[in-house]
């Protein structure tokens, strides 16, 4: 089967090619017996930014928690990039470029804001302690690179004043624009965003949806979880609504939005 | 024939441990920490029923006096120094750390009080007596009946009383219990004192069984109680009988095949298989691993 | 020598010992949040590990047994005390270092303590039991050809040079991206998960890092005082590190010397020499680890970061393009 054949009708042009980067087939997730979620499909579009919405209890943070590794693929197939997820421990998931965010948001609070950034890099040489002591000089020089980047990214975010700073004593909102600076500092292929606007006021919600948007200009594909519609009708090309661990419907929220099964489990009883 | 009694002291030991690791298992799903001080809890219920088994009462109302003031010396700790902690929301982390020192705190200050002899209770050793295959002293059987009424009392709290369900909802959701009008602080005192009152008693017939004491024996007996509660689940008081069984058996089964004085060591080749293979406990399908 | 010199002395290779300690203790703890109460045990395994690599084979005459006995020449015997001690570390870590609660964590580990405890004192073969060994050679005293008096001297200065080395070891090992991310783990070990970091091995190299340390510290030890009895790594002496480390700043290794100094070898070192009155065996150390654990709590209480807490990392100066120019922006948007 083509994965072109299924692609939904894209709002704005991508620039990338149509074919899904994420596919979720048939995934069952049970809990002591109960089905969290019960043989859920859809897929994510190589550079599209994708919505996944739904009522609380649907299983949209137990997805984000098997897609990304924190809970063992129990029965169907979760394929990132090609590749099966099924058996790899969360940070393998990770190093394939799958980064993903948490509902909470959750800095390393005894950490300044710089080194947090610091962190998230892959494969860095300064991690092995045989560079560390053998080969200082390629430390340093990997060390100047990253402060460089981890700069620019705080600057972008409106961060870099409080680049010293202990991450613990920002703000809530300036902990979720922490947050999605530093999974980009993970260079990610696809950003798996849990609520990355949870609790924030509108003003920066707006920031963050341009943040959001910006990374799709720069070929990143995202997948949010986001209860704010509004926010989801601006941004996202591709809807994926989960009702009762399974999903309810796909497409653009012009279309999630006329589904009569949608309307009477969700948007009729916000 | 030997196994035989072996399996009966494995139902005294089972006995003993069902009765700390049961509430050691309530207490931390309330809490949300484990107690590190367990075993000096067990101790100093010993020398509480200790003294007053030494002013002339008979030793199971000492048991039970020893118990209670267990239970409220728990109490009492838990108000002047964890509950002051935990409000402070303390990480996991440093409440274990709290909890270590305070249990070098209280095994040092029982050896400064009572001193490092070894005590025993006034007490007659009671007949031994065959029970079907079982070859036990009258005390045991005591130690049994003991477990089992205690045990009937947990289930029942838990099940028909209206703080025993709080204290099943602070377990299973501890924000939720919260935000359901569920007095949190007042549940979280009582399951101390339940707990700090079975520690009590399981450390007088800890000491018993074993005729005589000193102040580190509650804490040399510290990682069977920490076996026991791993093997049913952590949190979960069922699991928690269960666990004690078969600790207690495997325990005092295995003195038959190799030298006694390892035969607490087989509690730990058990915990350690069970954390490889089952981390949640051997029942539990999911725990709060 | 003076009594006074001969005592500073020994305080000053005590001290250097329990500076070694602390370090490692630190690299787990203070850095990377593992919690491992069975620490004084891999002290203890260095010890053992380096007196019987030191001793000649075990004389049936002389009333100890004990295994090994390869009379091996300094610094053989160190080495290998560490490394069998890091090497206990990674197996207990492969059961304590799982992806569990960090209770697991602490129940594996003071369990741990317990079991080595008692095959050690137990088990005669091994480690001579209860009664420990004796009789350890001073490392290159005979060699060197030196009297008792310049020997102390030296001895200091051989243990002060290798706790110097070991001292710039971790610190750099702390400063680094390795410590970086250990630190970020100790934080919060999902999230780091999650940006693609192996936080399992990660933690078992500071694990493995952490008990090399315990165990060149308990060789250096027993190659002091020639002798090493389970009398001297009881879980007591496993809380004082903890204290120290804690009091003196944990995450810092300066302030884990710092503790090292104030708790372990000032107040446990000095209240040995108090004045000796009935039943004071028993009474004076119980009371000493009393007011060590109140200290550990007070401390907690109203300094919980220590005495020099752990600094903020810092990073190469960089200069941007356009540095903050969105700051204005978000600073609206944040109200």
């Amino acid at each position: 089967m083509s994965p072109s054949a299924e692609a939904q009708p894209q709002p704005v042009a991508p620039a990338t090619t149509t074919a899904p980067i994420l596919r979720v087939e048939h995934v069952t997730h049970a809990f002591g017996g109960v089905n969290a979620i019960n043989d859920c499909s859809f897929e994510v579009q190589t550079g599209s930014i994708t919505a996944l919405i739904g009522p609380n209890g649907a299983g949209k943070s137990t997805m984000v928690n098997v897609i990304s590794g924190f809970y063992p693929l129990q029965q169907g197939q979760i394929l990132f990039d090609g590749q099966s997820v099924r058996g790899l421990a969360a940070h393998s998931i990770a190093q394939r470029g799958l980064i993903r965010t948490f509902q909470i948001s959750r800095d390393y609070g005894a950490m300044t804001v710089l080194e947090n950034l610091m962190v998230p890099p892959k494969h860095q040489v300064g991690e092995n302690l045989f560079n560390v002591f053998f080969r200082p000089w390629l430390v340093a020089r990997e060390e100047k690179e990253l402060v460089r980047k981890a700069l620019d990214m705080l600057n972008t975010f409106g961060l870099y004043e409080k680049r010293e700073d202990y991450a613990r004593s920002l703000s809530g909102g300036q902990k979720r624009l922490l947050e999605m600076a530093r999974a980009l500092m993970a260079d990610p292929k696809m950003l798996l965003l849990d609520e990355p606007m949870a609790g924030v006021n509108p003003a920066l919600a707006d920031r963050l949806a341009q943040h959001i948007m910006d990374l799709r200009g720069k070929g990143l594909t995202v997948l949010m979880i986001e209860h704010n519609l509004g926010i989801v009708d601006q941004i996202a090309q591709d809807v994926v609504v989960m009702a009762n661990g399974t999903t309810l419907a796909r497409g653009t929220m012009v279309e999630i939005r006329s589904h009569p099964e949608v309307i009477s489990a969700y948007l009729g009883g916000a | 024939m030997i196994y035989l009694h072996a399996i009966g002291f494995g139902l005294v030991t089972a006995s003993i441990l069902a009765l700390c690791s049961v509430g050691l298992t309530l207490q931390f799903g309330v809490t949300n920490y484990i107690n590190f001080a367990i075993g000096a809890y067990l101790t100093i219920g010993a020398y509480f029923a200790w003294m007053v088994n030494g002013i002339g009462l008979n030793i199971w109302v000492a048991m039970v006096v020893g118990g209670l003031l267990t239970g409220v010396m728990a109490v009492v700790l838990n108000l002047g120094i964890m509950q002051n902690f935990v409000r402070r929301d303390f990480p996991v982390l440093f409440m274990l750390i709290v909890m270590f020192g305070l249990s070098l705190i209280l095994q040092n200050v029982t050896l400064a009080i009572w001193g490092a002899n070894f005590q025993n209770y006034k007490v007659s050793s009671g007949q031994e007596l065959s029970i079907g295959p079982f070859l036990l002293t009258s005390q045991q059987l005591v130690i049994i009946g003991i477990a089992v009424v205690a045990m009937l009392g947990v289930h029942v709290l838990l099940t028909y009383t209206k703080v025993g369900k709080a204290m099943r909802a602070m377990s299973d959701n501890p924000t939720l219990a919260r935000n359901c009008g569920i007095d949190t602080d007042l549940v979280t005192n009582f399951t101390w004192f339940i707990s700090g009152f079975l520690a009590g008693v399981a450390g007088v017939v800890l000491a018993l069984n074993i005729t005589s004491f000193q102040p580190s024996f509650g804490s040399d007996f510290e990682f069977v109680i920490f076996a026991a509660i791993i093997v049913g689940g952590i949190g979960r008081p069922y699991g928690a009988m269960v666990g004690a069984l078969i600790i207690g058996l495997v325990t005092e089964v295995s003195a038959a095949f190799i030298d006694s004085s390892y035969k607490n060591d087989m509690a730990f080749a058990i915990l350690v298989l069970v954390l490889l293979l089952r981390p949640q406990g051997i029942f539990a399908t999911e725990g709060k691993a | 020598m003076d009594a006074t010199i001969a005592y500073l002395l020994t305080l000053a290779v005590y001290y250097f010992i329990f500076n070694i300690q602390t370090w490692g203790l630190n690299l787990q703890f203070g850095v990377a949040g593992i919690l491992n109460f069975a620490y004084i045990i891999f002290f203890a395994v260095g010890a053992y590990i380096t007196g019987t690599f030191a001793l000649p084979h075990a004389d049936p005459f002389s009333g100890q047994t004990y295994f090994f006995g390869f009379a091996l020449p300094f610094p053989i015997p160190l080495i290998a005390g560490g490394l069998v001690a890091a090497a206990l570390g990674l197996l207990v870590g492969v059961i304590a270092l799982k992806r569990l609660r960090s209770d697991y964590m602490a129940i594996v580990t003071v369990s741990v303590g317990a079991i080595v405890y008692d095959i050690i004192g137990n088990y005669f073969p091994l480690f001579n039991g209860q009664d420990g060994i004796s009789g350890v050679p001073f490392p290159l005293q005979t060699r060197l050809g030196l009297d008792y008096n310049t020997y102390q001297w030296f001895f200091m200065g051989l243990a002060g040079v290798i706790m110097l080395i070991l001292f710039l070891i971790i610190q750099r090992i702390t400063h680094s991206p390795f410590g970086r991310t250990l630190r970020s783990i100790r934080e919060d070990q999902d999230v780091s998960e999650a940006f693609g970091k192996d936080t399992f091995r990660y933690r078992m190299i500071a694990m493995a890092i952490g008990c090399f340390y315990a165990g060149v510290a308990g060789g250096l030890l027993i190659e002091y005082i020639s002798a090493f009895n389970p009398s001297g790594w009881t879980a007591g002496e496993t809380f004082v590190l903890f204290a120290a480390l804690i009091i003196g700043g944990r995450g810092n290794n300066w302030g884990a010397a710092l503790g090292a100094l104030l708790v372990p070898v000032i107040f446990q070192e000095a209240t040995r020499y108090l004045p000796q009155f009935p039943n004071s065996d028993t009474l004076v150390p119980a009371l000493r680890n009393v007011v060590v654990g109140v200290l550990l709590i007070v401390t907690l209480w109203f300094r919980p970061q220590g005495l020099l807490p752990e600094r903020k990392a810092k990073f190469p100066k960089v200069q941007l393009d356009a540095p903050e120019n969105k700051q204005e922006e978000a600073d609206v948007a944040l109200g």
